[in-house]
């Protein structure tokens, strides 16, 4: 296979680094089994389980923009005719895919414990993927803003705990509709309530508005991250 | 006095082929001076600077300068780090905005139409960058196909290229096992592969071993040979003198001179240098004020000068250096080089800035 784009490269570069894919699938698993094999309240469980693949999801992508930008290729890229803009989006999907395969094994143990609906599994599955895409978002910018790889996980955790409870992952955010409110532009809520589902602690939501909703705030995140890349750009010139 | 030449005053006529044929003498410090009996180089110039000035906040960057490349040319920005060359070449890649005056590339003034010009260009920049995880390969195909090469072309360029830079035991291997020598050839290779109209060089040579270095300028000259206009930024007066059609000779920012470099060192005529090597360093104010004394440079224990041929300046430096209290260790007596354009114009030795 030769790296045509992105895509190709990362599928490359993970043919190079499957210890590094299998390592991010083995770390989250251990950590959540003795969650696994304890018998936590519904509420704490979820609230551990969306935490642990938001983290994994920020602290990957933190790590390896990290390493893009000390390895010199952002420079490098941006000084080819491909736009920085594409090849943002592009490597930003491409983490996020590799980050769902991460946390698979997690969401899967989850819901063999749970013994989960399919129905329940199925939106699980698909509410990670917008929650992860701004957990990816979120350890880029900390990757920008740390001034070594080592402070990377310090500026993640630093942005991404106040932003799960503002998502509702440790108290409710219905109870305050400026929360409610906020809450709704977080991607992290739906997974947190797939979550709460698939663990027994709540109804079944919704698909459609679940989804959308994730979706859409997932895009407007995505959108701000190309706004700020495009201002930097700017400043650069 | 310079050399100055002004960009209507290069007009048609073109610079002159560079010089010798490579040869590895041995016991010879530098490989020697590359062939080039190339074509006379298309009049229309593929990239152009016209009075550009780009400031940092710093207060660093370039001044009015003015400069143009064409096609099978070689130019070269000779100067030591913060004289401008990187920031020379970022206009001329289009990655920077000139704060006054104009970029041309291709014909064509103005920001619009940058990103597809840059499958124009091929750049190396003065730090490696490689995906460290790929291969050397690997590596250059992605940088290729990034700037819209198809694979029909870009894969027998990328082979021979590791052929001719001597990579090809290591065109398979992953970056991070490569050394150093290695990863900067692998950055020659990348910016050459999709086979350019204006190649952009920041200190090709720097940290190559002498048959990589000889590799590196022999492609550098076939890549000019078929047609690409070469910028070239170097502090090494060797690298310029062995590839360079022309030469910019810059200092904090600005043009001292340009020419070719015969029209460099023709000040220089009548001249010679001087190197000496003492034991313990010395003022060099007092030398400048000797007979025969053109031009004097102090770097730690290393005095540069450039003396009138003839007279007693020689004897009379020697003399001084023992008035100073100074133990001379060597002394070197050479033909000048474009190390010396340098230093008559910017009073430094080009290894050093103030």
């Amino acid at each position: 296979m030769l790296p045509v784009g992105v895509w190709r490269r990362e599928l490359l570069e993970l043919r190079v680094r499957r210890g590094s894919l299998l390592l991010g699938m083995v770390v989250p698993m251990a950590v959540a089994l003795p969650l696994l094999g304890a018998n936590p309240p519904a509420l704490h469980a979820a609230a551990a389980y969306t935490t642990l693949a938001v983290l994994t999801g920020a602290l990957v992508a933190g790590r390896r923009a990290a390493g893009l930008r000390r390895e010199g290729l952002m420079g490098r890229l941006l000084a080819t005719p491909a736009s920085p803009y594409r090849l943002f989006v592009e490597t930003l999907l491409a983490q996020v895919a590799l980050d769902w395969v991460r946390v698979l094994p997690l969401l899967l143990a989850v819901a063999a414990r749970y013994r989960c609906a399919p129905g329940a599994f199925g939106e699980l599955l698909v509410a990670a993927v917008p929650a992860l895409l701004l957990a990816d978002l979120v350890g880029v910018a900390a990757a920008a803003a740390a001034g070594s790889r080592g402070e990377v996980p310090l500026y993640a955790l630093v942005a991404l705990l106040p932003l799960l409870f503002l998502a509702g992952a440790y108290t409710p955010a219905a109870d305050s509709p400026l929360r409610a409110a906020v809450a709704s532009v977080l991607p992290f809520t739906g997974l947190h309530r797939a979550m709460l589902a698939a663990v027994g602690g709540g109804p079944v939501p919704a698909p459609g508005p679940l989804l959308g909703g994730a979706a859409a705030a997932a895009l407007a995140w995505l959108a701000l991250g190309l706004l700020v890349l495009r201002r930097r750009l700017k400043r650069l010139e | 006095m310079g050399r100055r030449k002004d960009l209507e005053a290069e007009g048609a006529a073109g610079p002159e082929p560079a010089a010798a044929v490579p040869t590895e003498a041995a016991g010879e410090a530098e490989p020697a001076a590359m062939a080039a009996p190339a074509a006379a180089p298309a009049p229309e110039p593929v990239a152009a600077l016209e009075r550009v000035s780009r400031l940092y906040r710093s207060g660093r960057g370039v001044e009015e300068v003015s400069l143009a490349v064409r096609a099978r040319e070689v130019l070269g920005l000779l100067g030591p780090p913060g004289s401008g060359r990187t920031t020379l070449l970022r206009l001329l890649a289009g990655l920077l905005e000139p704060g006054t005056g104009q970029v041309v590339l291709f014909g064509q003034a103005g920001r619009a139409g940058r990103r597809a010009q840059r499958r124009r260009i091929g750049l190396q920049l003065e730090r490696d960058a490689h995906f460290p995880a790929l291969s050397g390969f690997h590596n250059a195909y992605f940088i290729g196909s990034l700037h819209g090469a198809p694979r029909e072309r870009l894969l027998p360029r990328v082979d021979g290229l590791f052929d001719e830079l001597e990579l090809r035991g290591e065109r398979d291997l992953p970056v991070a096992t490569l050394d150093a020598d290695a990863r900067r050839r692998l950055s020659l290779l990348e910016a050459l592969a999709h086979g350019p109209e204006l190649v952009l060089l920041d200190q090709p040579g720097r940290g190559l071993g002498y048959n990589s270095e000889i590799a590196a300028r022999h492609v550098i000259a076939a890549a000019a040979a078929r047609g690409a206009a070469v910028v070239l930024a170097t502090s090494s007066a060797a690298e310029a003198e062995a590839l360079c059609h022309r030469v910019a000779v810059l200092h904090r920012g600005r043009v001292l001179a340009l020419g070719t470099r015969e029209e460099l060192m023709a000040e220089l005529e009548g001249h010679v240098q001087v190197t000496c090597e003492l034991a313990l360093p010395v003022e060099p104010e007092p030398f400048r004020a000797l007979p025969g004394v053109v031009q004097v440079a102090a770097d730690h224990t290393t005095l540069a000068l450039l003396l009138r041929r003839g007279g007693s300046a020689l004897d009379a430096v020697v003399a001084q250096v023992a008035r100073a209290g100074g133990e001379l260790v060597n002394l070197h007596v050479g033909r000048p080089n474009l190390g010396d354009v340098y230093l008559r114009h910017a009073g430094l030795r080009l290894e050093a800035d103030a």
